[in-house]
């Protein structure tokens, strides 16, 4: 397998990277987010919306397929989300053009987003534990063309 | 095999700056040039801090609260 150096900072085992948030009017900032692949979508903290001037009470909950509002699952029990049209760029990458927000400390790069753009591996047990990130494909193309180690 | 460092690699922070955040767990930091300019409870508050100091848009990270886990 060849390997790639990694392409975020671990901050203890939190893989972290700067994306831009960005909402009606181009109004944006830049914060951390942190690749999240237990989340099932991009979440943005509510204080982040806040200070972007969004209006939380305007947004609208995101519904299911039984037609009732979906809501967060976390370790203290669910919690409400709202839907939120922007997006959320990393590098050159929009990684969704709509997202979650709720009221976490973290922009959470989630499975349905970033994870199928991207091919993420994490190696904690490394001498110098690192992630790597590669555009999906990239990451089996390198495998495919990697020598034999035997 | 290694491949040699790519120039798409980065780092969001020093190693200096990452003790420095440990500094002010459960705040909202606001960080330029890899320095910590603005320390707030919400990220309104530091932006607002960071802009009253002079400096131009600032990279926002929330420093979790110790003992606090966090699971999404």
């Amino acid at each position: 397998m060849v390997r790639v150096p990694g392409t975020a900072t671990l901050i203890g085992h939190s893989p972290l990277v700067k994306v831009d948030v960005v909402v009606a009017n181009d109004r944006r900032l830049q914060a951390t987010a942190m690749l999240d692949s237990g989340a099932d979508r991009t979440v943005v903290p509510l204080q982040i919306l806040e200070a972007l001037g969004v209006d939380y009470d305007k947004l609208k909950m995101p519904v299911g397929g039984n037609g009732e509002p979906i809501r967060g699952q976390g370790a203290d029990g669910d919690f409400e989300i709202r839907t939120c049209r922007g997006k959320v760029r990393w590098r050159t990458t929009t990684i969704c053009t709509e997202f979650w927000v709720a009221n976490c400390g973290f922009v959470l790069l989630g499975r349905d987003d970033f994870f199928k753009k991207f091919d993420v591996i994490f190696d904690w047990s490394a001498p110098e534990p690192y992630v790597d990130i590669e555009p999906a494909g990239t990451m089996r193309a390198l495998a495919v063309f990697a020598p034999d180690p035997d | 095999m290694t491949l040699p460092a790519q120039d798409s690699i980065e780092r969001v922070f020093s190693e200096k700056v990452e003790h420095q955040l440990l500094e002010h767990p459960g705040k909202w930091v606001g960080l330029y040039n890899d320095e910590i300019v603005a320390v707030g409870n919400s990220p309104a508050e530091t932006l607002s801090l960071a802009r009253k100091a002079g400096y131009p848009p600032v990279l926002l990270h929330h420093v979790p609260e110790q003992g606090k886990a966090y699971f999404f």
